[in-house]
């Protein structure tokens, strides 16, 4: 990203070139800008792109020039709707760039950059010159705009070149200091370039007090032309843009793209391989194990056929309501295979390896994983909870995930298996991964969403409301601990263990439940916003009721007084 | 005086005692809430017990 960033070009690629940096620190912008609107925004600085304070802006907004700008860069973020940038030109000609709202899933990547140039067209002599005199943002919500730069030639800052000899309108070599600034060429009499082109001012003199080396000469190199000081050439001044301009935001989205698909097709790839090695190898397991079976050649490819169909669902059940059901489904497999082989396979050759392995898989991979030091039974509670807090701290964001990934695929209902300090550990991650939303991938963040029962959204509603609300901060620290012990219940959600901590936060204290209240920031617009959607439907199951009752018992007494 | 104030809570107590089936269904609803749904529904709920609560004799 950093490479599609509109950083200003600070070298002086056209004689008189003048670069104008607004970085909206304060409301006094740089000279030759007007704005439209928009306040200086210092609320949520380098985020969404920004460098320190930015422009805030929630309507429509012009940035108009005074001078003739061929070039402008800046950057728009934390743009929920769909948005547009129009240029105007000093041709009377206009253009608008439509784009679509920008993700939030990652504040630090949501923004886009703009940058228009006109800089190759103007150098053409064939073109009319064509400049930007102003630009709109078109935006319907708040949004950040920053680091602006604009490009315009200031032409009394050019110095006088004249067609006169060089001995004549230059200075001497030796009275220029060296800038190391490469932007001079030089040719011979033939027109042919100097080798060491692109020269610096004093270079460019040296050579031309030389005899040997002049201005630009027209021709291929064996013409002799007339002697002509000409600072820049096109070309060159093009190749040096492009190397400090680097590849341009689509080149560079096109080789992302490239690069994902080859790495997709490779991780196909080798995942195909795996899983045929896998299937051999089961395979060969069965053979083996029927090996000593009389059972005729045909009856034995099937018998292994359904084995193996067999073990691959058995892998994808994880929920323990359906491992509860295998035992049925293995009875009645041994049926099968007694019916296949003539009654002469042993129950226990076949079934009990396959049940086993449901059993055992899942939370010795997270014991496996979770690499906590021993904890010695004499150590207090406070100090093993210090072992594991130094334990959590020092993991990656990636071993963060790994482990909660492993706890959604042993299913959380399966971690009352595991030691009790391992529980503290998988508590310990996830309210890691919650604290840190903002630096997980939106991939890992719907890995976090699946332990938690909840939707992606709501991650990062609950990461908020931690800071806010005590409940939901307790919610989070208990939630592992309250989830293994309520695992046999339905739809166990994290929305029920804030349910519960209320419950018991107003068992402890009634009064202060409800006068404790910080209405600071609650507007009508916005009720219900920082709440899960998973809260949101418990709620409506529990208020709906308690008001349609309440309006069948006024009907009743009504009824009843009538009467 | 004293007995004025003194029937009044009892009439109170009365009247609240009507509503228990409400305010238990509307404590429930609070606690299943969160934020700023949470505290707005908590505090709606005792502005309106409050002003039921006054406006007693006006209702009658």
């Amino acid at each position: 990203m950093v490479l599609l960033a509109p950083f200003p070009v600070f070298a002086e690629e056209v004689p008189g070139e003048v670069t104008i940096n607004e970085d909206f620190s304060d409301d006094t912008y740089q000279d030759g800008l007007t704005v439209s609107g928009g306040a200086i925004y210092c609320g949520e600085q380098d985020q969404y792109g920004t460098i320190g304070c930015s422009l805030g802006i929630n309507s429509s907004t012009t940035f108009e020039f005074s001078e003739d700008v061929y070039e402008v860069g800046f950057l728009v973020g934390a743009v929920n709707q769909a948005y547009s940038v129009k240029y105007y030109y000093a041709d009377g000609t206009d253009e608008t760039i439509e784009k679509s709202g920008q993700s939030n899933t990652d504040f630090s990547t949501m923004y886009d950059t703009f940058y228009k140039s006109f800089t190759d067209y103007n150098n053409d002599e064939a073109n009319t010159d064509k400049f930007i005199t102003k630009f709109e943002v078109n935006v319907s919500d708040p949004t950040v705009f920053d680091t602006l730069y604009w490009q315009y030639v200031d032409e009394s800052t050019i110095p006088t070149t004249t067609t006169t000899t060089t001995s004549t309108t230059l200075p001497k070599a030796e009275e220029v200091v060296e800038d190391g600034i490469t932007t001079y060429l030089a040719w011979d009499e033939n027109g042919c370039e100097h080798p060491n082109n692109p020269l610096s001012y004093k270079q460019y003199l040296e050579a031309v007090e030389s005899g040997n080396w002049f201005g630009y000469q027209p021709g291929d190199c064996s013409d002799i032309p007339d002697v002509v000081v000409d600072i820049i050439e096109e070309e060159i001044e093009e190749e040096i843009e492009e190397i400090e301009e680097g590849p341009t935001e689509e080149e560079l989205l096109e080789l992302e793209r490239i690069a994902e698909e080859e790495r997709i097709a490779e991780e196909k790839r080798i995942q195909a391989e795996i899983d045929a090695e896998l299937e051999a190898l089961e395979e060969a397991e069965i053979l083996a194990e029927l090996e000593d079976l009389d059972i005729p050649e045909e009856e034995v490819q099937e018998l292994v056929d359904f084995i193996q169909e067999f073990e691959d669902i058995v892998e994808v059940i994880e929920i323990p309501e359906e491992i509860i059901e295998i035992p049925d489904e293995i009875i009645i497999i041994e049926e099968i295979i007694e019916e296949v082989i003539d009654e002469e396979v042993d129950e226990e050759v076949l079934v009990e390896p396959i049940q086993k392995d449901v059993e055992e898989k899942p939370t010795e991979e997270l014991e496996e994983i979770i690499e906590i030091e021993i904890i010695e039974e004499d150590l207090t509670e406070e100090e093993v909870a210090e072992v594991i807090e130094e334990y959590v701290e020092e993991l990656e964001t990636e071993e963060v995930i790994e482990i909660i990934e492993e706890v959604v695929e042993t299913g959380i209902d399966n971690l009352d298996q595991v030691s009790e300090e391992v529980q503290e550990v998988i508590q310990a991650v996830v309210e890691e991964a919650i604290e840190d939303i903002e630096e997980l991938t939106e991939e890992q963040v719907e890995v976090v969403a699946e332990v938690l029962s909840v939707e992606t959204d709501d991650v990062e509603i609950i990461a908020e409301q931690i800071e806010k609300d005590e409940v939901i901060a307790e919610a989070v620290e208990e939630y592992v601990e309250r989830a293994i012990e309520n695992k046999d219940v339905e739809d166990y959600t994290f929305s029920d263990v804030v349910v519960e901590v209320q419950y018991e936060a107003f068992l402890e204290n009634p009064i202060e439940t409800f006068i404790d209240l910080d209405l600071e920031g609650i507007s009508i617009d916005n009720i219900g916003d920082d709440m899960t959607s998973d809260q949101k439907e418990k709620a409506q199951e529990v208020v709906v009721p308690v008001i349609l009752t309440r309006i069948a018992s006024m009907s009743a007494f009504m009824f009843r007084k009538s009467i | 005086m004293i007995k004025k104030i003194w029937n009044w809570l009892i009439t109170i107590i009365k009247e609240t005692l009507n509503l228990s089936w409400t305010l238990v269904g509307l404590v429930i609803a609070t606690l299943t809430l969160t934020g700023s749904a949470q505290q707005i529904t908590g505090l709606a709920t005792i502005i309106t017990l409050a002003v039921w609560l006054l406006t007693i004799g006006f209702r009658k």
